[in-house]
């Protein structure tokens, strides 16, 4: 699936299970001219060692001059298609579209770890 | 003829649960479209922060320290020429500029088990000139 992202600031999207878990967070940053755009290539499904694991991206925030796109669709309608898609009811998937989700769990690393991680 | 002085930045920042245990290659694009001129490009780099870890032994087994970036600067056709991060170096000027595209890239990683944790951040900038 491809995220497209027209305008500059920031944009974060999280790929969640069907249980609305955060496997994956990504922000992404663009700068340059007002009609500056960016494409971000997701793949839709994750390995866990439990196996193949479908997921569905979903769009947390934007910046005021943005607008973003999945697949070329409204990112809370794809959201909410693709939740179906792999397994969620239609209540929780309007829950997921609207962005309530579990965010990483707490042994995940944080944007502070950055700097706390420790190097042998 | 007037110069015009330009800007292209583009930043991933990503974060997996440790429950994930293949990481998938990173790659972003950022484009903006120009005005048929003369291009040259005074710097281009690239920085990265962070990488791929062992869980809970933060054995770090990153083996991209800085991620790949190419801007592609697109002359019409299927005509494009390519510049490499790092240079603070002017290039030779471009003619005929259309469009360029900043591409980041970094590494992927397959482990058997959930042994990997993520936290990286990679960006690239490139200042140009148009004439």
């Amino acid at each position: 699936m491809d995220i497209l992202i027209k305008g500059p600031g920031e944009v974060t999207v999280c790929l969640v299970d069907r249980a609305g878990r955060t496997m994956l967070r990504e922000t992404l940053r663009v700068f340059g001219s007002q009609t500056v755009s960016a494409r971000r290539p997701i793949e839709l499904e994750l390995t866990t060692s439990n196996g193949k694991m479908p997921v569905s991206p979903v769009l947390v925030f934007r910046g005021e001059q943005q607008t973003v796109t999945f697949d070329g669709k409204e990112p809370a309608a794809f959201t909410r298609h693709r939740c179906k898609e792999i397994g969620c009811t239609d209540k929780e998937a309007e829950a997921v579209a609207r962005g309530e989700i579990h965010h990483l769990p707490r042994d995940a690393p944080t944007r502070s770890s950055f700097a706390s991680l420790a190097r042998p | 003829m007037a110069t015009t002085e330009l800007m292209l930045q583009l930043e991933v920042e990503q974060q997996l649960s440790t429950d994930v245990s293949s990481i998938n290659e990173i790659l972003a694009e950022a484009v903006m479209f120009l005005n048929d001129g003369t291009v040259t490009v005074t710097e281009i780099a690239v920085q990265k922060l962070g990488g791929v870890f062992g869980n809970n032994i933060a054995i770090p087994i990153d083996d991209s320290p800085t991620g790949y970036v190419t801007l592609r600067l697109f002359t019409g056709g299927e005509n494009e020429v390519d510049f490499f991060a790092p240079s603070s170096v002017p290039s030779p000027p471009v003619q005929f500029g259309q469009a360029v595209l900043l591409e980041l890239r970094d590494a992927g990683f397959t482990a058997p088990q959930n042994v990997l944790q993520v936290a990286r951040r990679l960006g690239a900038h490139v200042y140009f000139q148009e004439t």
